[in-house]
């Protein structure tokens, strides 16, 4: 559908109306304002407008040494705090030349993993609301507790968890923490079978999503998607299989691509890329995290047979009180539940860093926006923020 | 004994009047009642289907007995006036059966004067009116939304001799009444002078205009199956009782007009249409949330807000009234014994012999009426917290494409019918036929019912098992929350 030509607009006397959608509009996740031009109900163009949330992290960074920073890497991203947390740790021990220990290591993908069914659950009901269903936001909300419960028991927080620390972790986890995350793997696994009996197979919700936002592959790579919305897309990219970093390589777990419009795949009615294929794609990756978090499960299982004083057995690496880090700069990527979040660090050899930069999924997903949302309904729009599960944070940091 | 009619000075103008304001009060009052405990019903499926608890604090206790037991130690103080004295008194009084519903109602219905709390909360709130808003057309818009909502009662036949008004135009009545809601909204949403009003109103407007073709056709269907336009004269004619019936011959429930093969595919489509009249969930379009903000009423708070909210609740119950009416038999009970227990015997209104009733089955017919209304309320309660909104093209691709070939299917159905009826009735004589349909619908009705045992009964396939087996599992495995 087109918004009409010039000429058309004339001759039935209709003019284009600009809408203010947002910063406090129900359904841009936060703080995003979207300057919509529209004719009636067609979107002539939706310009994002970002920076209501803007804090300055990244200058913040130049002011703090490299352990007191953490704790902002967590409100760089509040829906998966772990997996900042880990990408900042990565980044600074590339350049520190520190190893954690493997428990360190396990412990820091099993959290990952279980952030990552938080976030997307978050993702997945936010759209499903967006769409006009509370319930199924609800019951996602209501599974991740249980994520929360866990990860209260662990380090004492909801939602920043400063869990991950430059070396290691911040705490070993407590007794009988295994047995809980198994049995939230295996409590998961037919709740998320329940969740798509509820929204994911109802036809409403799949002609809302099918054909609306569609993102070619090369479109896609061109504008530097990550994470979900990348594969989505039908490319094949996860810094976890492809770039494997912590034990990743020692995991078995796929990575789920888009397969719109394949007879046999899961989108049949769609087409590759559209908003459809984005949300299977996290819905599929909910169940791959939860393999993982039983695979790490029984490697930490096994690792608690190692005696007490094993090196592979600390949560800690030695790092030194005053971290010095030498002269240099590194890039350093992880994929988080929003896609690809990099850390660029550059040192000048004291305890500070010269300079922070931040790289997340989100903000290329609003880059965007503006092409993708032309001639679509205002309905859709929605639907198009919905898929691209932006977190507003992420993207002013 | 001298009736009121005659203490009033008989056909007076007073007793008009009154004769006509006390139904109207009655009735308005009954249903502002109702909409309000659908508000709380509501809340309570939400919170069912969502895994939660809902509303359960706002009891009788804590919420009217807090009042009493103020009045109460007022009266109980050293310097208490004799008027505190006085309602103290009768505070002791009241506090007993007070107490009781409380924990009747506490176990029962927790929270259920919640909606009573929200009402004094909404009173209670700041009016506002935005200096940019044409404020005549934004003060009058939520009075005929709720005008044309209260306005279609007029005609529901509650019970056999409960109504406030029974015409020979009822159903039209009831189709023009409600259409005027979509002036209101239309109203609102310009006079707010926002763009996200101005949208919703928009919206509406197309979609109450379109939604009002595929509602047309089943009231068309339905005058044509029954041969009335009256309200009571279409539940009369379901519950076909008459002079000549016994206690087990008519008064079943396959005379309603839902076991005619036709009507059968008619009702849903009703249905969906009412949704989208009502902007029920999923034809929410004009308020949708995730939108348009609210749509149409963004720009309203306190009691201006409550009248939309109040109106749609009232639509509900409206729209559902009238589906039962049109399709269910309206009042009747659907089991001839009870009718003939209740029948009184027969009169002439109009020139049609109409069946009347003692008092206890027009009481038994007005607790039937309320079942099958509320469970198409219940219905609409149960759609919403289930099935997420229609984008506005698909909306009315669903209107145009679908709902309205049907209905049209529909109607030429039935006509066909009654021309077959005609040229059947001349060959082999109206009583035979009249038992041959009779019988017809009977084995209609016992086919859907026997279809419905054996879908909910059947052996299931393997996938079917296991994914029922995964679900059960995964209900017992979380448990309730919280």
């Amino acid at each position: 559908m087109t918004a009409g030509t010039r000429e058309e607009q004339r001759l039935a006397h209709t003019e284009e109306m600009v809408l203010s959608m947002g910063p406090h509009h129900p359904s841009t996740h936060g703080v995003l304002r979207l300057e919509v031009t529209s004719d009636g109900e067609v979107v002539a163009s939706a310009r994002p407008d970002v920076g209501y949330l803007h804090r300055g992290i990244e200058k913040i960074g130049e002011f703090l040494d490299y352990r007191q920073f953490m704790p902002y890497t967590d409100r760089v991203d509040y829906l998966c705090a772990m997996n900042s947390n880990h990408a900042y740790a990565l980044a600074v021990e590339k350049l520190a030349g520190i190893k954690p220990p493997l428990r360190a290591e396990l412990l820091r993908v099993l959290v990952d993993e279980l952030n990552r069914i938080s976030s997307h659950l978050i993702c997945i009901g936010a759209l499903a609301m967006d769409m006009g269903a509370y319930t199924p936001f609800l019951h996602g909300i209501c599974h991740r507790e249980l994520v929360n419960d866990l990860f209260e028991e662990v380090c004492g927080a909801r939602l920043t968890y400063n869990y991950v620390t430059i070396g290691g972790v911040a705490y070993d986890i407590p007794q009988g923490f295994i047995a809980k995350c198994d049995e939230f793997a295996v409590y998961m696994q037919p709740k998320m079978s329940e969740f798509n009996q509820l929204i994911t197979a109802n036809s409403i919700f799949e002609q809302r999503l099918c054909h609306v936002g569609v993102i070619s592959p090369e479109q896609a790579i061109n504008w530097g998607l990550v994470g979900p919305n990348l594969r989505g897309s039908g490319v094949c990219w996860d810094i976890r299989k492809h770039e494997p970093y912590s034990v990743y390589d020692k995991l078995q777990f796929e990575v789920p691509v888009g397969d719109g419009g394949d007879p046999k795949g899961s989108n049949p009615r769609g087409v590759l890329g559209d908003s459809y294929d984005r949300y299977l794609v996290r819905v599929k990756e909910i169940n791959e995290s939860v393999k993982i978090v039983k695979q790490v499960c029984a490697l930490l299982r096994e690792n608690d047979k190692l005696p007490a004083d094993s090196p592979d057995r600390q949560y800690q690496a030695k790092v030194p009180a005053r971290l010095k880090v030498k002269r240099g700069e590194v890039y350093c990527r992880c994929e988080n539940p929003r896609g690809e979040t990099g850390y660029y660090i550059v040192s000048d050899g004291t305890e500070k860093p010269l300079r922070i930069k931040i790289r997340t999924g989100s903000f290329s997903a609003v880059n965007c926006f503006e092409d993708v949302t032309r001639g679509l309904l205002i309905g859709d729009v929605v639907a198009v923020i919905g898929s691209f599960d932006i977190v507003l944070p992420e993207v002013d940091r | 004994m001298p009736t009121i009619y005659d203490l009033l000075g008989g056909n007076s103008a007073l007793y008009t009047v009154i004769a006509v304001a006390v139904p109207c009060l009655i009735v308005t009052v009954v249903v502002l009642t109702v909409a309000g405990i659908s508000t709380y019903l509501e809340r309570k499926v939400a919170a069912d289907i969502q895994r939660r608890i809902g509303p359960n604090q706002c009891n009788v206790g804590p919420f009217l007995g807090e009042f009493v037991r103020t009045m109460v130690r007022n009266g109980a103080a050293p310097r208490a006036t004799g008027l505190a004295r006085a309602m103290a008194s009768a505070g002791k009084a009241v506090l007993p059966p007070l107490d009781w519903l409380d924990k009747v109602l506490g176990r029962w219905a927790p929270g259920l004067l919640i909606f009573m709390a929200d009402g004094l909360k909404l009173i209670l709130k700041e009016d506002i009116i935005s200096d940019a808003a044409d404020k005549r057309l934004f003060r009058i818009a939520p009075y005929i939304v709720l005008a044309s909502a209260f306005g279609a009662l007029a005609v529901v036949p509650f019970s056999d001799a409960w109504y406030v008004a029974d015409f020979n135009i009822g159903i039209f009545y009831v189709a023009a009444i409600t259409s005027l809601e979509v002036l209101g909204i239309l109203m609102a949403g310009w006079a707010s002078n926002n763009k996200w009003a101005l949208l919703g109103g928009m919206r509406s407007a197309a979609q109450i205009v379109s939604y009002e073709v595929p509602v047309g056709l089943a009231i068309a269907t339905a005058i044509l199956m029954t041969g009335t336009m009256s309200m009571q004269g279409m539940t009369c004619e379901q519950l076909g009782i008459t002079r000549d019936s016994t206690w087990l011959s008519d008064g079943w429930f396959w005379q309603w007009n839902i076991f005619h093969p036709a009507m059968f595919i008619l009702a849903p489509v009703y249905f969906l249409a009412a949704l989208a009249e009502c902007n029920r969930t999923p034809f929410d379009i004009p308020e949708a949330e995730s939108e348009l903000v609210s749509g149409y009423h963004v720009e309203y708070s306190g009691m201006r807000f409550a009248l939309f909210f109040m109106a749609e609740y009232a639509m509900m119950c409206v729209t559902s009234a009238i589906a039962v009416t049109l399709f269910l038999g309206g009042w009747s009970t659907g089991i001839a014994p009870l009718e003939h227990l209740g029948l009184a015997g027969f009169e002439v209104r109009a020139g049609v012999q109409v069946p009347v009733f003692h008092w206890y089955g027009t009481l038994l017919h007005l607790l039937f009426f309320a079942a099958k209304t509320y469970g198409l309320v219940l219905l609409m309660m149960w759609i919403r917290w289930t099935l997420p909104r229609f984008r506005v093209d698909q909306m009315m691709a669903l209107c145009w494409k679908k709902l309205i070939p049907i209905g049209l299917f529909c109607l030429l159905a039935v006509a066909a019918w009654m021309i077959l009826r005609m040229v059947l009735a001349r060959q082999i004589g109206e009583a035979l036929l009249d038992r041959i349909t009779f019988w017809g619908r009977a084995a209609f009705a016992c086919g859907v019912a026997g279809w419905l045992l054996w879908y909910f009964s059947r052996p299931l396939t393997p996938e079917e098992e296991a994914q029922r087996e995964m679900v059960a599992r995964a209900s017992v495995e979380s448990g309730p929350a919280l």
